[in-house]
């Protein structure tokens, strides 16, 4: 008999294992063709190929099969793993259905997520690629001005063609990407007297959060004409609904990504018990900072250090988001209801040569004798429809012109009490210097590249064009937002 | 992807409250073709899935009357039929929805199209308030009219398009700034494989 949804009346949690995605296989350079001379100029590339296609997905075991937009036939895609130093050039091809019939588009963009790359490689909303057609990326991996502080982070994938990334996204076209360096080296065991040593490898594991919701027939809703972004029923850490993790009397690194479109996390365990954040978008912080709960907004990363040393065997510990969100605009309330994610059975030992040191690294503080220019960026909502600095998406005008190699100060607001809105740079992270008038709470020290503006919010923030000449988008990361025109770029001139 | 175990704990009985099932519930149904109503359009009755085919359409929500967005709205929208050329008619459909069923008459409908000119496949249109009510409702768009200082009536300007065949809806505010823009982003929904880019 089919299972429907109505027919089984809810899910249980905790039924499923936590899927982990695997890492994406190189390609050899023999396998593709011939790379044109700019993938070379930092060096040989690491070869990849992503492929998207429709595959199906079983959000839980009770429900039937989903048809998803997948990379490589998996929800959420491989990990994309980067060593800094090393380049890596990347063949996309778009193997979707062409006569596909829904939400969403076939036509596609691929957006590295917190990666400093070209934007010609970043990921334009009109460089989309047709069922068929490829396309060829270069990511540098390298490091701006060859900073010495850390620069490794966990960046992501996912579609970002303009209009329509709200629906892509929600059809399956995210992933994740882990960058290491010789700080943070993927090697618990790393004898190198510089590395961190950061628990690794099985321990190292990512956790995409998304909300969905699924007609009848196990096939994804999805609201074209939700204004607000869609905010689910069925909360989901990597594709499953409340999944379960046996994890062992160990160290664990949790790399969280805020995939969903419009819905706000704040995780605790269900025990109270305390962790340790260790990064956020553009990498480690200075130090671990101990919290019994993290805030994240969508398309925002915060790692963190779980000791379940500390408990016994046979324990069981909820990871559970309080934050009550009823629509797309923000969130109803914070703290008062208690909706599990993913559990965590305690239930073995494990040997555990990681380390959290008490300190991870130095962030080079901005250099404000280099800012040339202060200017407003206002997030609001007018004709009905959501808008920058007065303004709609216009691929054909930026919102403002910068000079590359040299340094801003943006004060960013959100105008209304009426909305969130999660906001977001291309290809340059930032740091924020003020968060309402004062000095940003410690997890938010480090480099950025999503921040939430609450209605009210003001943020300032320093960022530096470094090295890459060209459009850096600019928008509302609540992607119902972003695909309603609250998105613009700055031209970043040579 | 990777598994590390599948078999599904025995929860613990602290964490039971947990484990309660995540309620699915009905929603309220998505758009997949526009709903089927009877039009009075400027050249005679028709029904809209009679009138997009296998088109596709830009809607316009409007008010003859209006002397706020709706006359913006027009003229972006007479631009956008000049640069979508013979599309108009033979792949693409406009239709100007008169939001006033009530006060509006046949009359108003026929003179605005005369007004304006409209080419062959733009359609200014009037249908009954139930009607455009489950419209209104199937977009979630919510368009209450007020009037500004000034006394002219201010009101959403959303153009909805998308296609039947295709199922593929989206909205843009009519206030962008390029027709250019709109127009891409109408053959980009509706056409899908068959849009090419314009560089």
């Amino acid at each position: 008999m089919k299972i429907t949804p109505m027919q089984v009346g809810g899910l249980r949690p905790f039924v499923d294992a936590l899927p982990i995605p695997g890492r994406l296989a190189e390609t050899p350079m023999s396998a593709i063709p011939a790379l044109a001379p700019r993938y070379f100029e930092y060096g040989t590339p690491k070869c990849y190929t992503i492929r998207e296609h429709e595959a199906y997905h079983q959000f839980h075991r009770d429900l039937p099969p989903t048809l998803m937009w997948t990379y490589n036939g998996t929800f959420p895609g491989p990990i994309i793993a980067h060593r800094l130093g090393t380049p890596a050039a990347f063949r996309r091809i778009n193997d979707l259905n062409p006569n596909y019939r829904g939400f969403g588009i076939v036509e596609t963009v691929l957006h590295n997520h917190g990666g400093w790359q070209s934007p010609d490689d970043d990921g334009w909303p009109m460089d989309f690629i047709h069922p068929g057609e490829e396309r060829y990326y270069l990511i540098p991996n390298q490091v701006p001005d060859n900073d010495r502080s850390h620069w490794a982070s966990t960046v992501w994938y996912h579609d970002h063609v303009a209009d329509h990334t709200a629906g892509n996204v929600y059809h399956g076209l995210a992933g994740m990407v882990n960058q290491f360096d010789e700080l943070d080296s993927d090697n618990e065991n790393d004898t190198n007297p510089l590395a961190l040593r950061l628990p690794s490898g099985a321990f190292d594991i990512p956790l995409v959060l998304g909300d969905y919701i699924l007609n009848r027939d196990g096939s994804l809703y999805f609201d074209q004409m939700e204004d607000a972004g869609q905010v689910g029923n069925l909360f989901c850490v990597n594709g499953k609904v409340q999944p379960f993790l046996n994890v062992a009397r160990r160290k664990y690194r949790f790399r969280i990504l805020c995939a969903a479109q419009a819905r706000h996390f704040r995780l605790k365990l269900s025990n109270g018990g305390s962790f340790h954040v260790i990064a956020s978008d553009g990498g480690l912080l200075e130090a671990p900072v101990e919290v019994t709960s993290v805030y994240i907004v969508p398309g925002e990363r915060y790692e963190i250090i779980v000791d379940f040393s500390k408990f016994p065997l046979g324990t069981q510990v909820a990871l559970i988001n309080d934050v009550d969100q009823k629509d797309g605009n923000k969130p109803a309330s914070v703290g008062r209801v208690a909706i599990p994610m993913m559990l965590f059975v305690i239930n073995r030992d494990a040997p555990d040569p990681s380390r959290l040191p008490a300190k991870l690294q130095t962030i080079t503080p901005p250099d404000l004798s280099k800012v040339v220019a202060t200017r407003t960026i206002k997030f609001h909502r007018s004709k009905g429809a959501w808008m920058i600095n007065d303004r709609f998406w216009n691929p054909d005008v930026p919102l403002f012109r910068c000079r590359l190699g040299t340094a801003e100060r943006w004060i960013v607001t959100n105008g209304s009490g009426g909305w969130d809105h999660p906001f977001h740079v291309h290809v340059e992270n930032y740091q924020v210097l003020k968060r309402n008038g004062k000095t940003p709470p410690v997890i938010e020290r480090g480099r950025k590249d999503i921040m939430n503006l609450a209605g009210g919010d003001s943020i300032e923030i320093f960022i530096q064009f470094h090295r890459y000449a060209g459009r850096y988008t600019v928008h509302c990361h609540n992607t119902g937002h972003e695909d309603l025109a609250m998105m613009g770029w700055v031209d970043v001139q040579p | 992807m990777f598994s590390p175990d599948d078999s599904p704990p025995v929860i613990s009985p602290e964490l039971r409250h947990f484990a309660t099932p995540t309620a699915i519930g009905d929603r309220e149904p998505v758009i997949d073709e526009l709903i089927d109503i009877p039009l009075q359009t400027h050249i005679g009755t028709t029904r809209m899935s009679k009138l997009i085919g296998n088109k596709g359409i830009i809607l316009q929500l409007f008010y003859t009357r209006c002397t706020g967005v709706c006359p913006g709205t027009t003229a972006m929208l007479k631009t956008v039929a000049q640069q979508l050329g013979k599309r108009v008619g033979n792949d693409i459909v406009i239709l100007s929805l008169s939001l006033d069923s009530e006060r509006e008459t046949l009359s108003d409908i026929k003179r605005f199209a005369a007004m304006h000119h409209l080419p062959r496949g733009w359609y200014t249109a009037a249908c009954s308030k139930r009607d455009l009510t489950l419209l209104l409702k199937q977009l979630r768009l919510d368009v209450k009219p007020s009037k500004g200082r000034d006394g002219t009536i201010k009101h959403a300007s959303q153009i909805v398009y998308g296609s039947n065949v295709s199922g593929r809806w989206r909205m843009i505010n009519a206030e962008l700034p390029k027709p250019e823009l709109i127009r891409d982003m109408v053959e980009l929904t509706v056409d899908g494989l068959k849009y090419k880019k314009r560089r």
